[in-house]
């Protein structure tokens, strides 16, 4: 074959392979797949400051101003990353399934909540950045008025059945709800109806039979709170609740279809559970406190200062593990098995403490930003609905810890210690078929599974080289699928953490 | 005989033997068994004679869930009800059926088969049923079912007749039924809505909601709300464990010329599990329907089944040329989960007589997937151990992703709501259909199925009528089974 024919088959065939990557791309390339953000560095509260604060020391502890510092420099993250009109941010990281948009209004919605508790608690309405201060409840109004227009370009979408935008409606909504003085009230009469308006949407849609049901639920109590009348959703709103309560299997868990028992309990069930509490006063009491009890009589013990014995997806919410103790702050002592209310508050406050220092010194914190694996960024733990700002469910902790803190009230309050750290244990969590060991000289704590008898153990797949190449083909999510290392192992310890982490 | 106006009859202030509401299959048929043993009778329909548009419009409701359909399409609001357009498919409920068969979900019914046995004979009758065949075994899980054939009756021609010959009962149309009054634990009276709007009192001795598998919960649920609660009394039960059969596909079939399947007038060949295998599996009931496919479908169909097993494949194609296999859609239908969630409840918009809408709060969880999933690989099993040919399950019955919402979904069998039940805690009305805590209130129809089995209902709401009329008109034999 001649040089020039070889060179025209060659054309060919590389027009015919770029044709053929289009073809596969209009059918599976997410939105916005190469528009990745870049870190930026935050200036005022540096990373290395969050660092020094966070690390481990002999005696004492963080307290609020340590707190405090680490919330400024998230919200300093959430004003680098966020978009001219200020209704998304885009965080640096791997993008989710769902696209740019939904990444984008994710980084809004999810870090909304933070800076609602900050505002109700209290403290300067604006933060200090390098270009000039941020205030805070303009900036989260006027991002709220301006996702929730349809007209305006950046309109957030409409609530779909199922879709990303329920999910963050439930953020949205609470964070109106904690910060109702400082945002809700700055929104004009025009701006709060287009809010319930979008936010009452859903209440309409579809939800997994699972977490999901509790999206809607905060959305109707939190727009009834703030006055909107939603009783037309009455009914469906029990129905959510009766669906929700179904997955009950007594201690305080929930079985979360298909998943099973796993670390939602804490982050999105009890986060949930205690906000519709606080939304809804006195809310189904008779089944929530009784649960919330029991259950954290048993997930305390899960706490160490080594971080905790993870298993089950969304690897990144990790920091928000001691919701559940921070939920029994303040309340009577009353289940047996649950600890003195002081203890109670110097416990809780010891697992916030432990989770944030230990994860801060372990790559958690990254430029303004929650990173990706249990350690730092890690796609292998990433799911393929997860993009660079679903971490920001970590801050839950933080959430409930600024709603409830006054002038440093709590957050300097005394600690006391953890389960771990007072002596060898062995507990047995019949509900999940959990077993918790402690050991108090190794500081570590591990969770039999007895249930999952594989050996060996299902092993965690590495997002390779392969992974990367077919991304760069589809401009999709193909991380590995980890589920039967992260829910079917048997043993899960604080120094057997899922994926790659640095000690 | 058919009255002139609703205002007429009001006009007496009369107060009838019985009043019966709504004239689908178990309002008429209660009215020829009272009106033939002298009870004065008067039956009150919703709609007019025939269907119209705007009354069917008054059935416009919401259904909550993530599979959807329209309330005012599988139930006709005229004389006859939804006879007017019902297939005539009957087959009697399982002895199983009246029993508990998988932990924690509540199918008990406080009576039992033998209890509607008695009154087989006479449904047959009415609905002028073909033949009873028995079930026949196939393998050791599996029975090969039939269906009976109704012509089907359309109860509103067939009684029209019937009922205009009837001096002592009076059917009155256009009279919408919108409040029960009660005092000292007795109905004294209904309101109804005539088509101008105004609204009669209506006077009985004893009063049966024959209205439907919805407008009955509606109903109770709306005169608990203007009455105060003292309708239903202990309203937890009300409204709720509302079921349908869910229909849907869920495979298909390549069958060797040897099976011993009958495939009947519809092209259906029937077959369900035992009940020693819904016992043994954890299942609840459900029917399985082979559809016997065109021969260029079949084609089709052994050209992918040769891909996963080639050998059956080729042996089907050799066959394809011989005529010696049928292709079949594999189909079921089965008995769904009975869940307190899913419930009839008052919806926010008034219909044009100030009633609230219905709205139905339904939705299939993975109790169903597993009956669904069970039955159909019992069927692939016995197909494939007794060299019968091949099933094709589809992934979506295996998986755990959504159910298919493009499907037929559901089977126009509105059942539960005023479920039945010894405990007033969990049921509307007693074993004898009546509403707990009320002397003189009764419930006619699938209403009050406590659970569904996998048959269609109609059989079964006659036979119930029945009972309830001997009931209602002297001593009937009940023998607390079950």
């Amino acid at each position: 074959m001649s040089p020039r024919r070889i060179r025209i088959v060659l054309i060919l065939a590389l027009i015919g392979a770029g044709l053929l990557l289009h073809a596969v791309r209009l059918r599976t390339a997410v939105p916005g797949w190469n528009e990745r953000a870049k870190p930026i560095a935050t200036r005022i509260t540096p990373q290395s400051e969050l660092q020094r604060r966070f690390a481990p020391r002999g005696d004492g502890h963080p307290g609020s101003a340590d707190y405090e510092a680490l919330a400024r420099h998230l919200l300093e993250g959430f004003a680098n990353y966020r978009t001219p009109t200020g209704e998304r941010a885009h965080y640096p990281g791997e993008p989710s399934q769902a696209g740019r948009s939904a990444d984008g209004m994710e980084g809004f919605s999810r870090i909304f909540p933070l800076a609602a508790a900050w505002l109700a608690s209290g403290r300067p309405g604006s933060i200090e950045l390098a270009s000039g201060r941020l205030d805070l409840a303009q900036a989260f109004a006027r991002g709220i008025a301006i996702g929730t227009d349809p007209k305006h370009p950046a309109y957030w979408g409409d609530v779909g059945d199922y879709s990303p935008q329920l999910v963050e409606s439930a953020d949205i909504a609470l964070g109106l709800w904690l910060a109702r003085e400082q945002v809700w009230a700055r929104l004009d009469a025009s701006e709060q109806a287009r809010v319930v308006t979008w936010l009452s949407q859903s209440l309409q849609r579809q939800a997994w039979d699972g977490n999901w049901q509790l999206f809607a639920l905060t959305v109707h109590r939190a727009l009834r709170a703030l006055g909107a009348d939603v009783s037309r959703y009455d009914e469906r709103m029990q129905t959510s609740w009766e669906i929700l309560k179904s997955l009950y299997r007594g201690q305080g868990w929930f079985v979360d279809p298909p998943n099973g028992f796993d670390f939602y309990n804490a982050w999105s069930f009890h986060y949930s559970l205690y906000w519709l509490q606080q939304l809804d006063p006195g809310f189904e009491a008779d089944f929530i406190d009784p649960a919330r009890s029991e259950f954290v009589s048993t997930w305390r013990y899960l706490l160490g200062p080594r971080g905790h014995p993870l298993m089950g997806r969304s690897a990144c919410y990790r920091m928000a593990a001691p919701v559940p103790l921070l939920a029994q702050v303040g309340r009577p002592a009353s289940a047996s098995g649950t600890p003195a209310a002081g203890l109670q508050r110097g416990e809780a406050l010891r697992a916030l403490d432990a989770s944030w220092s230990w994860f801060i010194t372990h790559g958690a914190i990254d430029a303004g930003r929650v990173t990706s694996g249990f350690c730092g960024d890690d796609p292998a733990l990433q799911a393929a609905y997860s993009g660079p700002a679903s971490c920001l469910w970590s801050l839950r902790s933080l959430v409930m810890a600024f709603a409830q803190d006054r002038d440093g009230q709590l957050l300097d309050a005394p600690r006391a210690p953890l389960p771990v750290e007072l002596g060898d244990f062995r507990i047995e969590s019949p509900v999940p078929g959990w077993t918790i060991t402690g050991s108090r000289a190794l500081q570590r704590v591990e969770l039999t599974i007895e249930a999952n008898a594989t050996v060996p153990e299902p092993p965690m797949r590495r997002h390779g080289l392969l992974e990367r190449l077919r991304e760069s083909i589809v401009h999709a999510p193909r991380r590995p699928d980890n589920h039967t290392a992260l829910y079917e192992r048997r043993r899960y310890a604080t120094d057997l953490p899922p994926g790659r982490c640095t000690p | 005989m058919f009255a002139e106006s609703l205002e007429r009859v009001a006009h007496g202030a009369r107060r009838f033997d019985v009043c019966l509401i709504g004239s689908g299959p178990a309002g008429i048929t209660l009215a020829t068994e009272l009106g033939a043993r002298g009870w004065s009778v008067l039956l009150l329909e919703a709609g007019g004679a025939h269907v119209d548009p705007d009354s069917q419009a008054m059935y416009e409701g919401e259904v909550v869930g993530p599979l959807r359909f329209d309330l005012e399409v599988g139930r006709l609001r005229c004389f006859g009800g939804s006879s007017n357009h019902w297939g005539g498919f009957c087959q009697t409920l399982d002895a199983i059926d009246f029993e508990d068969k998988v932990p924690g979900i509540d199918t008990k019914w406080p009576i039992g088969r033998s209890d509607l046995e008695p009154f087989l004979a006479r449904a047959e009758s009415v609905l002028e049923l073909t033949p009873h065949q028995p079930d026949r075994p196939y393998g050791e899980a599996l029975r090969l079912t039939t269906m009976r054939y109704s012509p089907p009756v359309n109860f509103a021609a067939k009684y029209r007749p019937v009922l205009n010959r009837m001096a002592n009962v009076t059917v009155v149309l256009d009279a919408c039924v919108v409040d029960l009054h009660e005092s000292g634990g007795v109905i004294e009276s209904v309101e109804a809505c005539g088509p101008d709007g105004r609204r009669h009192r209506l006077k009985a001795r004893q009063f049966v909601l024959c209205a439907g598998g919805i407008e009955n919960s509606r109903m109770l649920l709306w005169a608990n709300r203007t009455q105060v609660g003292r309708i239903v009394k202990e309203p937890a039960a009300l409204g709720r464990y509302w079921i349908e059969h869910p229909h849907f596909t869920v495979g298909e079939a390549l069958l060797e010329a040897d099976t011993p399947m009958v495939f009947d007038r519809w092209s259906i060949a029937w077959s369900a599990p035992t009940a020693a295998a819904l016992r043994d599996r954890g299942l609840l009931n459900a029917g399985l329907r082979l559809t016997r496919r065109p021969r260029e479908a079949s084609r089709e169909l052994a050209v992918r089944l040769a891909c996963v097993a080639p050998e059956l494949g080729q042996r089907v194609m050799a066959g394809l040329n011989r005529r010696l296999f049928c292709g079949a859609l594999l189909r079921a239908s089965w008995e769904q989960a009975p869940r307190a969630w899913n419930r009839v409840v008052l919806g926010a918009d008034p219909d044009r007589n100030g009633v609230p809408r219905a709205e139905l709060h339904w939705r299939l969880d993975e109790v169903d997937r597993q009956t669904v999933r069970g039955a159909a690989l019992l069927l692939a099993e016995t197909l494939a151990a007794r060299g019968h040919g091949r099933a094709r399950i589809d992934p979506w019955v295996l998986g755990q992703g959504s159910f298919p919402a493009d499907d037929e979904i559901k089977g126009n069998h509105h059942m539960g709501g005023t479920r039945m039940s010894a405990d007033p805690r969990r049921g509307v009305v007693d074993a004898h259909c009546k509403v707990h805590g009320l002397a003189n209130l009764h419930v006619a129809g699938s209403s009050v199925f406590p659970s569904g089995g996998a048959v269609n209902p109609t059989l079964t709401i006659v036979q119930l009528s029945l009972r309830l009329a001997d009931h209602l008109s002297g001593p009937v034999r009940f023998s607390g089974a079950a």
